[in-house]
């Protein structure tokens, strides 16, 4: 009885508010690591160095979401990766794994663009509903990446010790940069 | 209690034992400079410091890590920011251990004030930003000159030696300018800027007579130091230095001081209180607990240095209550907790400049470029709207990953392409500014709350007035406007209107001054009213300037070890 008429009385907004604070279901997280790769390395592919699935970012993404996202954030996330599922699915008849790489960059690039809100519209979502599923992949995939040791390292330049500061140096025809300052 | 004459016995030995020459409370930037002029002057020296013991390279877990060897890869997990909320915003995943916990160790914002603390043998000497400029007599006579506050009982020519011998001991990199108003120092060679920098210097000093950009003034060696350093230009400082590239009590000054043979390091040593001898108007020791065992220790010595950082100094003096004193030691005038200053910063400027493409830097130097002061200086750069003035610090970079990632759009390997060049050039830049002395900014206890050894905690009431929001004003102003006059575009300005505490410059609540009504401490930072208690940390600052405060705390610091052994010999302490 008490249930029913909270949910009568609060209905629709009642149920947004659930979504992003309930206990979000991270086994779902922790059953798809391997789609997790997949996602990052469709935005990161190993080209003429190391992808982002060689660099171990679905792992890096999975620890970072677990600990470090509000629970609004992680909802959010969890609930993108089921819809990439579907979408997959719906799209192209096949899981997201098995996709071209073209095909997952366009289903990837249609989530990016749907979500797109900037300024001030984009600031108070982010702050009422927290990160979208796409804001925290890219977040989550370049950090993941980049601070890897194929990402720092083969993608970019890492110096360990570098011993000395040059102010000015010629930067050569396709060099990378630094990967930490 | 039990057997009297066994109490007493106990007690003459523990007396004996429990007795130096000079009992030094803190082992943070003037803690350690204060341990090392006191073991090298002879003086049995025992310094207690509340947190636990951190020895030079041994206990510098992080420091040789990379960036894929942490779990979180630097980034603060949510529980961190839920358990930790203000340490959190000064920590990251590779320094964390170098902070209090905020469970721990509470106190009460009465209006909020970020306390950053680091409780260990080095104290905050650790994670410090190591910039360091002289203060000059702009700032000691700003407060007569303004009727603000009281007047420093000291000027530049009384600290300008102190300022040498601190500098070549710490080294301090850095390039002389001839200003008066940012007196030069006994420098290191100066680090390189890059051409953005370069290109900026060249304009700002060309479009605006007068004002002077510099290489930062760092407490990085650029070139070794008594077998410390050099800098490795790695800029992963706040985790400590293996190579002792950059100053602090743990690689420096307690190293010395251990040398000597004459110091004794007590961790785990919560000071309660220092105690007084009424009749003999003298402060005889302090009496601590043992922050593992919760016993109740005292300690003897003909003096007393007070370096506990401001607040926890201010805490200390407030605690140390007698007949003499009912009010807190040294504390007739009221002043002891009041006048709390902390620099108010985080507003400035960026912007992208475009040119310099083929151009590139190696190497992560620790350190940025300076803009002194250049407001009220003289009738010509006179501001009607505001007292005082702020300098900028500045770094020239190419964005990387880091800044353009998630904004950057698509996916695949044009993205991995785009991702990984270096991008355009920016310049940050960004002021750090003078705060008053405000009598009702102020620390005190609340004596209901108390903490894990049964101290009261300490509550903070602090807030900026119109003239910090006035010259905020012109802080952002005047950056974008240099940016502008540089050939800048997209500039940012940017105010993340932090507030007090978060530039960890907390200072003034012990103030010096000549006159014992209005002030706590004397022009050689003894107590006026206890001669052989002194404070030498941030507490004794009567105006804030606006130039990052430590390397005057270790000037100040040096030159009271001296004034106070001069007079034990000669019988006057």
């Amino acid at each position: 009885m008490g249930l029913l008429i909270g949910g009568a009385l609060v209905g629709g907004a009642g149920w947004e508010w659930w979504r992003l604070h309930r206990q979000p279901p991270m086994e779902v997280l922790q059953g798809n690591l391997a789609l997790l790769d997949d996602l990052a390395e469709t935005i990161i592919p190993a080209t003429d160095t190391p992808g982002a699935k060689a660099a171990g970012v679905g792992a890096a993404i999975f620890t970072l979401v677990r600990d470090c996202a509000d629970k609004k954030t992680q909802n959010n996330f969890i609930e993108g990766l089921q819809d990439v599922i579907q979408k997959s699915k719906q799209l192209y008849g096949k899981p997201f794994g098995e996709c071209s790489q073209a095909q997952r960059e366009q289903l990837l690039d249609s989530i990016e663009s749907a979500g797109q809100a900037g300024g001030l519209v984009g600031k108070v979502r982010k702050r009422l509903t927290g990160d979208s599923f796409y804001t925290t992949l890219k977040k989550y995939t370049v950090l993941g990446y980049c601070t890897s040791k194929p990402g720092a390292t083969e993608a970019m330049r890492y110096d360990y010790i570098p011993g000395k500061y040059v102010g000015s140096l010629p930067l050569q025809p396709g060099q990378r940069s630094w990967s930490t300052r | 209690m039990g057997d009297p004459a066994q109490d007493i016995h106990l007690n003459i030995k523990a007396k004996e034992q429990h007795t130096y020459d000079v009992i030094v409370i803190g082992s943070g930037i003037s803690g350690g400079w204060a341990a090392k002029e006191l073991c090298e002057k002879g003086l049995k020296t025992l310094v207690l410091e509340r947190g636990r013991d951190v020895v030079h390279v041994r206990d510098y877990p992080t420091a040789l890590l990379n960036p894929w060897e942490f779990e979180h890869r630097l980034q603060n997990p949510e529980k961190d920011r839920n358990e930790n909320p203000v340490q959190s915003t000064a920590y990251d995943e590779g320094n964390k251990h170098f902070f209090v916990s905020d469970k721990e160790h509470p106190y009460i914002q009465a209006s909020p004030f970020n306390w950053i603390r680091g409780y260990q043998v080095g104290g905050r000497s650790l994670t410090w930003g190591r910039q360091c400029y002289r203060l000059s007599d702009l700032d000691f006579t700003a407060n007569a000159k303004d009727g603000v506050g009281v007047d420093w009982p000291i000027r530049y020519s009384d600290i300008a030696p102190w300022y040498d011998y601190v500098e070549r001991f710490a080294g301090i990199s850095g390039q002389k300018e001839g200003l008066l108003h940012l007196p030069d120092g006994e420098f290191l060679p100066a680090m390189e800027m890059n051409s953005l920098e370069r290109h900026f210097k060249d304009t700002v000093m060309k479009k605006y007579p007068g004002r002077c950009v510099t290489m930062g003034r760092t407490a990085n060696l650029s070139a070794g130091v008594g077998g410390r350093g050099p800098c490795q230009y790695r800029n992963l400082c706040s985790r400590g230095c293996p190579f002792g590239g950059y100053f602090s009590s743990n690689s420096a000054t307690l190293p010395a001081a251990m040398a000597t043979g004459n110091l004794t390091l007590r961790p785990f040593s919560i000071v309660t209180e220092i105690l007084y001898d009424q009749e003999k108007k003298r402060a005889t020791g302090v009496r601590i607990i043992d922050a593992t065992t919760h016993q109740t220790v005292e300690y003897y010595a003909k003096i007393v240095f007070l370096n506990a950082s401001t607040i926890g100094s201010a805490a200390i003096l407030l605690r140390s209550k007698s007949g003499a004193f009912p009010n807190g030691m040294g504390n007739s005038s009221g002043q002891v907790g009041h006048n709390l200053m902390d620099h108010h910063f985080r507003v400035g400027a960026e912007g992208i400049y475009k040119g310099l493409d083929d151009e590139y830097y190696s190497g992560r130097r620790p350190n940025g470029i300076y803009v002194p002061r250049f407001r009220n200086l003289d009738a010509a750069t006179n501001r009607k709207d505001y007292l005082r003035g702020f300098g900028y610090q500045g770094i020239g970079y190419r964005k990387i990953w880091m800044d353009t990632g998630e904004s950057m759009q698509g996916s695949g390997a044009k993205f991995k392409d785009q991702l990984t060049k270096p991008g355009p050039w920016s310049l940050w830049l960004s002021a750090w500014g003078e705060t008053l002395p405000y009598y009702d900014n102020f620390i005190e206890l609340e004596e209901g709350q108390k903490d894990q050894w049964g101290l009261s905690l300490v509550k903070v009431h602090f807030s900026w007035r119109d003239n910090e929001k006035a010259m905020r004003k012109d802080m952002q102003a005047s950056a974008v406007e240099m940016l502008s006059q540089s050939g800048f575009e997209n500039i940012d300005p940017f105010d993340f209107h932090p507030v007090g505490g978060d530039c960890v410059h907390e200072m003034g609540t012990a103030r010096m001054g000549n006159d014992p009504a209005h002030s706590v401490l004397n022009r050689w930072n003894q107590l006026h009213e206890v001669k052989n208690v002194f404070l030498t940390d941030g507490s004794c600052m009567t105006s804030s300037a606006c130039q990052n405060p430590s390397l005057t705390y270790m000037a100040l610091t040096a030159r009271a070890c001296d004034f106070a052994v001069t007079a034990l010999k000669k019988g006057d302490l």
